[in-house]
């Protein structure tokens, strides 16, 4: 998954009249992003900020590192309206989040994930949760349970009658 | 420097704690909160997720949670399902009888069927295969409709009529419930003080619709009254004029549980809902749906009617004048996908094999059996025609 972070404010032709605001991210880790008001109200949070004049300095976007900040703003950057004129282009710069079968994938998923309910951006949320759906598609209840780190909570007995109550859902 | 929102705090597992009381921590040892598990698991078809309850029982009462099942349906991509008609024994009131159940409504993962000779009504899912019978009633039964209500709770409403062919009355029945109960309010019937021309009767399980074309002189007007179920006050609404260029060119159907009118322009699809009746509320303005679809079937264009506007999908049919076939599709306006299939017209014969377009839900009930304590109807899954 690429992580380069393009938090470039300047370089895109304006067409907007004025100078496009520019708000400072800080990550958990003490990066700073400076990146365009236009495109970080993609995130509900920062949107509400911004409506009540909350964002005037530096916002601390805690619980999201550097690394996984950087990516969401590449995802703004391509979901920014009007910015991708090619939909393939952009379900095909999407497609990099259907197959997280690696670990170091899954780990990037999961902090996205994290950050997309954290900073609420609806778009991230569901790419990212339905790609981790894909994933445990046809896994069976062990599996899944691996797959999150879940125990148990259920006695022997009443996963027995769980799985004889629904046995057509185990059958492949 | 600012804080990030106090809410922020709802990823913490405090929250998690409280919303589960008795699931113990230990038992999901990942950071996920419950309502990332609600978003992952609402991706799921159903089998997996009846599989998933199995897991821990935050997931299994995650799954039985009503809005759960409502964001769920929203997501869930509609597929054909093919039923076949088979004779099933029938335990009526200590006789077995050989019986055989006709489809009369589908909606949200679930079928409303009629026994051929019993006159019994049933609930199914046709996914999970739970069945819920319906307590009988002595009414004569012309119409039954079933529906989430307001409350988001499954409810059926019958219209029942005498031995001639005008309404009688209107019974409820909430699911779960062992007796219909009766709703008091006036029958609009053959009311001749002015000159409508194409007259409606359409019931939700929330209202009950008069609707009303009429023509004074050159002037073309629809008149909507609606009955409110749960007041039985009536309300009159008026289309006003020019919100439609032609009104003979208009669909009535109902949308999230109201009705709608709408007509189709240039690949586009304009409606007015009625959203409020009580207080004559419409959409604020006309709503648009683009029907991108049409671009790449532009067959499809010249006899498609919009039937139904529920949980984020659009129900079209339109007929095949030429084959005696009924083209049934539904557009994901999230999802932007496309479902068709196309079922055999009405000159084809009632028996045998018959197709529908649903959306698989994980709604569950309780069931009631009084048939085969298995399996009854067979039911698969084929594949989906779908474009984009």
């Amino acid at each position: 998954m690429s992580t380069a972070a393009t938090a470039d404010a300047s370089s895109s032709g304006d067409t907007t009249e004025g100078s496009v605001r520019l708000l400072t991210l800080q990550s958990e880790d003490g990066e700073v992003f400076e990146v365009k008001e236009t495109i970080a109200t993609q995130s509900v949070t920062i949107k509400g900020m911004v409506d009540d004049d909350c964002a005037t300095s530096t916002i601390p976007v805690c619980n999201v590192t550097g690394r996984t900040l950087a990516m969401v703003i590449e995802w703004w950057n391509k979901h920014e309206i009007g910015a991708v004129s090619n939909e393939k282009e952009l379900k095909e710069w999407e497609s990099q989040f259907d197959t997280i079968d690696d670990k170091s994938d899954r780990d990037d998923v999961y902090d996205l994930l994290m950050a997309a309910n954290y900073l609420n951006i609806p778009t991230l949320l569901d790419c990212c949760t339905s790609a981790v759906a894909e994933a445990i598609k046809g896994k069976s209840t062990d599996e899944m349970r691996e797959f999150f780190d879940i125990k148990s909570d259920f006695d022997e007995k009443e996963e027995d009658a769980l799985r004889k109550e629904n046995q057509w859902a185990f059958e492949n | 420097m600012e804080e990030l929102g106090g809410h922020l705090s709802r990823v913490s597992l405090d929250e998690l704690k409280k919303d589960n009381g008795d699931v113990s921590l230990a038992s999901v040892g990942l950071f996920f909160p419950r309502e990332i598990f609600f978003e992952i698991l609402s991706w799921l078809p159903v089998k997996y997720l009846v599989r998933c309850k199995c897991v821990c029982k935050q997931w299994y009462k995650l799954i039985e949670d009503r809005s759960f099942i409502m964001k769920h349906l929203r997501r869930s991509e509609p597929v054909v399902v093919y039923f076949e008609d088979k004779v099933e024994n029938l335990d009526v009131d200590g006789t077995i009888v050989p019986e055989t159940f006709r489809i009369i409504h589908v909606f949200a993962g679930l079928i409303l069927e009629r026994g051929d000779k019993s006159c019994k009504y049933r609930l199914r899912n046709f996914t999970t295969q739970e069945i819920f019978y319906l307590p009988n009633s002595d009414k004569n039964t012309f119409i039954l409709t079933s529906d989430y209500n307001l409350s988001g709770e499954i409810m059926f409403v019958s219209v029942y009529r005498d031995k001639h062919t005008s309404v009688k009355g209107f019974e409820v029945l909430n699911l779960g419930d062992d007796k219909w109960r009766p709703l008091k309010f006036p029958i609009l019937e053959n009311d001749e003080s002015f000159q409508w021309v194409t007259r409606l009767l359409i019931t939700t399980v929330n209202t009950v619709y008069y609707i009303y074309r009429v023509e004074d002189g050159s002037k073309v007007y629809i008149d909507v009254y609606s009955v409110d179920m749960n007041s039985g006050c009536i309300f009159k609404n008026t289309l006003p004029r020019g919100c439609f260029s032609d009104l003979f060119k208009v669909w009535l159907f109902i949308w999230n549980g109201c009705i709608a009118f709408g007509d189709i322009v240039e690949e586009k699809l304009n409606v007015i809902v009625l959203e409020d009746h009580r207080r004559n509320k419409r959409s604020e303005t006309n709503i648009v749906i683009p029907l991108t679809f049409l671009k790449e079937n532009p067959d499809l264009k010249k006899n498609i009617v919009p039937t139904l506007f529920d949980h984020g999908k659009l129900w079209f049919c339109s007929e095949h004048k030429d084959s005696d076939q009924v083209l049934q599709f539904v557009y994901n306006t999230e999802s932007r996908k496309f479902t068709q299939i196309a079922l055999p017209g009405a000159g084809a014969g009632a028996a045998g094999k018959r197709s529908y377009i649903a959306c698989p839900s994980v709604v569950t009930f309780k069931r009631n059996a009084i048939g085969e304590d298995t399996t009854v109807i067979q039911t698969k899954t084929g594949p989906v025609n779908q474009a984009r």
